[in-house]
């Protein structure tokens, strides 16, 4: 318990009641007793910006649906992680994109000599450590609220509004880079450019402007998972386990423990040697279940925290020196199946409000083996990154989405014609009536995001070719009734109906033309307030086609790529097809080089393992390339009980030909809708020879008979060997002649 | 470390004292003076015996000697218990040891695989020839009881036959030993610890079983006569 006073960033002390109050700053609140710049430079601030911090963790996933991003990023040296900043990733981008899971410090406060050109740090402030993110046991601590402040570059204010101390309002996303926290606010603009501003709960404070905060050393698991939780995809948030020590009561905390420096064990094999001053070995599985043979005393001895000794019952020695405890431990259970997962970090799980995200990218899969610096195999966690890069000798240089969005313009938005010609009808249409189109088996309507959901229609309106539609009620029925444009005289209803969907058009968002209505050998068209039926100059259509003129020639109304992308990707979590990524490298390559029009500059396209690129003709192919291998990363939980492990069932969990464990194969994934994918076996993960493994998995077919044969070998040698024995005996006690 | 180093020196000690008995009893045999037994000759002489397994001479004296050898086993269709036998013995030591002496891993990948095919046989084999062999080498059971004290059963250990016999008994009891370690090591009865145990115990057990083979074979294989 803390019954302290809160200081703002200007070490004042903050009295709630009076007008506009500064956020509490934790680096002055804690000061007193705790020294912030020792906490700085634990595991969750600056030493995740060391290049060299150990065993890889998980990295940041920048995720950009719209363009295929899913490009992780680490500031560890870390095989298949780009650093951050050779990329163009300044420490103000790092924020934006990943303060939300950021405890503040580190990259996200930096000092002034560090801050970037471009960067709002002076208007955002710098993101403190989040003290109370973590030792705050009260139930108004919110992370997703702390993700809602970061986004709107509240950073300053993001541990009071996360804390519950007080209500925060304002964006400082929305004012002008000039503002300074002296300013104060703004009294000419109270609706939208609102600067950031805080009012606390005074019923926090007491008279003396204290705040009673129920603080704890060690963090509850709550806070340590609104960063750290994984959960499976496609599985009943009842139906899955939770790691066996937290069954058993122990907290994240109990393991993985801190000193004042905030330097915290991870608990991974050889850990104690990246970091010589903590007593790591102590707290990993085998310094508590098997003791620490090259300690003396108390830590010498097994059963730690209450860990139950592991007998191994028929485990050949090999498997402790060749496997990571976790192998058999941790993890899902291996199926034929990889299981996929989604992660605090990577797919923001409970980050406020509903999820807007379109895609379920990135796919992250669990558990592939992996052969680690100590030799050892180690579940991992894998993801196929994807990104556009540009080619520069043998070297990548991933682009910032951005940049290849700026580039490619309408190629990366193939629905938006569509949504602006919808979005056009839906004005016509009367209360009920809703505009689609149908395509291939579907039909597409406007969402709520502003984009299409498509929904299964095999109805009389159903056509390989676009057609635009009304749905009313369950019900789709012709955009345009149906009539004959070589009549004479044209119902006035149908004709209303044209007029209003030719104007409708015309005022439709990205209009290209004027709009017209072919049918047969006529074409309808809206002149001055008249609709207008002259000749048609294209081929005649057998049934009503809405079309641009555009200087003179007809136009279709979308383009058929636009439908064939749009079908293509409904109902996938993918978000390019090849038509797109082809391009989109053909609009890069043609961009203007710095270097000179001569020099042409030579780009590619990241997914699924491959790596797609433009060969000589102009055709998109796939090869195999080493950035785009897939980043793998160590899983340590959900830890199984004994009776739940790998090999708790014999030998043949693994060592069977076909084991998911050693034969499963992981294919590449990623947004691009392609069949060209690298799959890789789960044997080339562990460096292990299939052939042989195959061999040896066979092998244990026939191990029973072995067994047996050993037996019965045993039991004749033994029984001549205990003949002898007896003969030895009864020779020497006489028997043996007395019964001659 | 230790089990390196006292194989690398048993194998390779008993192996030169063998040979150099042979060599020296070959030379003597052959009624060559004393300066002639230095160790260039010996060497040479040793060198002279590998190379002449490769030519036709090498060829017939490895037949006559697997004839001899198989000789105790009346019907032919028994022969295979001294094929599977030695067999399966030299691949087992030649696998065993080298994986255990130069391969800090261990043994792994297809020797293994071999191996233990190869320990089936043994292991089969060798029951075989414990029924078939045993009475031939019972006379250490005479020297148990024959009431001599220990001095009289050491100097015993000298006679060839209760050498030969010796010689057996700690080999069946060795190969029984490595049967019964490989056997438990498969089953689920057994903690990682005695695991552990079972695999060094396997190690020694196969050190006595390649001495003890190797004193043997020297033991029965004919010497030159004058």
């Amino acid at each position: 318990m803390h019954l302290i006073p809160l200081k703002d960033e200007l070490d004042q002390p903050i009295v709630p009641t009076e007008t506009n109050p500064l956020p509490f700053s934790s680096r002055f609140t804690c000061a007193p007793c705790h020294v912030y710049e020792t906490i700085q430079n634990g595991l969750h601030f600056k030493a995740s910006l060391s290049a060299d911090a150990g065993r890889p963790g998980e990295p940041w996933i920048w995720v950009d649906e719209r363009t295929g991003t899913l490009l992780p990023l680490s500031h560890h040296k870390s095989k298949g992680s780009w650093d951050p900043a050779p990329i163009g990733l300044s420490a103000w981008d790092f924020t934006l994109l990943f303060g939300r899971h950021l405890a503040g410090g580190g990259i996200s406060e930096p000092a002034e000599s560090a801050v970037t050109p471009g960067s709002r740090w002076e208007v955002a402030g710098r993101v403190e450590i989040n003290c109370l993110g973590c030792h705050d046991v009260r139930s108004t601590q919110d992370p997703s609220e702390w993700a809602k402040q970061i986004l709107r570059e509240n950073f300053r204010w993001a541990a009071t509004a996360a804390s519950g101390l007080g209500e925060v309002g304002g964006m400082a996303s929305r004012i002008k880079s000039t503002w300074d926290i002296y300013d104060g606010p703004d009294p000419d603009d109270t609706e939208w450019a609102v600067p950031p501003f805080v009012r606390y709960d005074l019923d926090q404070f007491d008279r003396r402007h204290r705040v009673l905060f129920n603080l704890r050393h060690r963090p509850a698991d709550g806070r340590c998972l609104a960063c750290h939780s994984v959960a499976p995809v496609g599985q009943a948030k009842y139906s899955f386990e939770e790691d066996v020590h937290t069954a058993a009561g122990l907290e994240c905390a109990g393991c993985h423990r801190n000193d004042l420096s905030h330097a915290m064990i991870r608990g991974y094999e050889g850990e104690a040697r990246d970091y010589p001053s903590m007593a790591s070995e102590d707290f990993t599985c085998t310094g508590c279940h098997l003791g620490n043979e090259k300690a003396k005393g108390e830590k010498a001895l097994a059963g730690r925290l209450g860990a139950p000794y592991p007998k191994h019952k028929g485990f050949p020695a090999v498997h402790f020196k060749r496997l990571s405890c976790t192998v058999c431990h941790s993890g899902p259970w291996p199926e034929k199946e990889l299981t996929r997962v989604r992660t605090s970090r990577a797919n923001r799980l409970g980050v406020y409000g509903v999820a807007r995200w379109w895609t379920d990218l990135p796919a992250i899969i669990e558990p592939v083996y992996v052969r680690e610096r100590n030799g050892k195999l180690a579940p991992n966690r894998l993801l196929w990154p994807a990104f556009w890069a540009e080619s520069k000798g043998k070297e990548l240089v991933p682009l910032q989405p951005q940049v290849v969005a700026a580039a490619a313009g309408k190629i990366l938005f193939p629905e938006q014609g569509a949504v602006n010609i919808l979005a056009a009808f839906s004005q016509i249409l009367e209360s009920g009536q809703v505009a689609v189109f149908t395509y291939q088996g579907n039909a597409y309507e406007l969402n709520v995001d502003g984009g299409l959901t498509a929904s299964p229609y095999t109805g009389a309106a159903a056509s390989a070719a676009p057609v635009w539609a009304v749905k009313q009620g369950p019900d789709i029925l012709p955009l345009i009734p149906d009539f004959d444009p070589e009549a004479e005289e044209i119902d006035p209803d149908v004709q209303t109906r044209i007029q209003a969907i030719l104007e409708s058009l015309a005022g439709a968002k990205d209009a290209r033309g004027k709009p017209v209505l072919l049918f047969k050998k006529a074409l309808f068209q809206v002149t001055e307030t008249y609709l207008e039926k002259v000749e048609s100059p294209a081929p005649p259509s057998a049934s009503p086609e809405l079309a641009w003129i555009i200087e003179g020639k007809v136009e279709p109304l979308r383009a058929d790529l636009e439908f064939r992308t749009i079908a293509s990707l409904a109902g996938a979590e993918q978000t390019l097809t090849e038509d797109q990524v082809k391009a989109v490298l053909g609009v890069l390559s043609d961009a203007p080089s710095n270097e000179g029009a001569q020099a042409k500059r030579a780009f590619v396209y990241i997914s699924g393992g491959k790596l797609f690129r433009l060969d000589r003709d102009g055709r998109l192919e796939a090869v195999n390339d080493t950035a785009a291998d897939p980043v793998t990363w160590p899983l340590g939980h959900e830890v199984r009980p004994a009776r739940q492990s790998l090999g708790i069932n014999g030998c043949k969990d693994c060592h069977r030909f076909g084991s998911p464990f050693l034969f499963r194969k992981a294919k590449g994934t990623g947004p691009l809708k392609t069949d060209r994918v690298k799959p890789v076996s789960a044997n080339a993960f562990m460096r292990l020879d299939r052939p042989y493994q195959t061999l040896f998995g066979l092998s244990f077919a026939v191990r029973p008979l072995f067994k047996w044969v050993l037996f019965f070998s045993i039991l004749v040698v033994g029984s001549v060997l205990a003949l002898v024995v007896i003969l030895v005996l009864g020779r020497l006690t006489g028997l043996i002649e007395k019964r001659n | 470390m230790f089990f390196r180093l006292i194989s690398i020196i048993s194998l390779v000690g008993l192996a030169g004292r063998l040979s150099y008995l042979r060599f020296k009893h070959d030379i003597v045999v052959a009624g060559a003076q004393t300066g002639s037994l230095s160790w260039n000759a010996y060497f040479r002489w040793v060198g002279g015996g590998v190379s002449s397994l490769f030519r036709p001479a090498g060829w017939a004296w490895l037949q006559a000697t697997y004839a001899y050898c198989c000789a105790p086993y009346p019907p032919p269709v028994l022969r295979w218990v001294f094929t599977g036998l030695s067999t399966s013995l030299m691949y087992l030591a030649l696998s065993g040891f080298a994986f255990a002496i130069f391969s800090p891993r261990g043994l792994y990948g297809i020797p293994l695989v071999l191996h233990v095919v190869a320990g089936a046989v043994f292991a089969v084999s060798l029951a075989a020839n414990a029924i078939f062999r045993a009475k031939e080498f019972s006379s250490i059971i005479e020297v148990f009881t024959s009431g001599g004290g220990p001095m009289g059963y050491l100097l015993g250990l000298f006679s060839r036959p209760l050498r030969q016999s010796v010689l057996y008994w700690i080999f069946i009891i060795s190969g029984l030993a490595l049967a019964v370690t490989a056997l438990f090591s498969m089953l689920p009865y057994f903690s990682f610890r005695t695991q552990l145990a079972l695999v060094e115990t396997h190690r020694w057990c196969a050190l006595a079983a390649a001495l003890s083979a190797m004193a043997f074979f020297d033991a029965i294989l004919p010497r030159k006569q004058a």
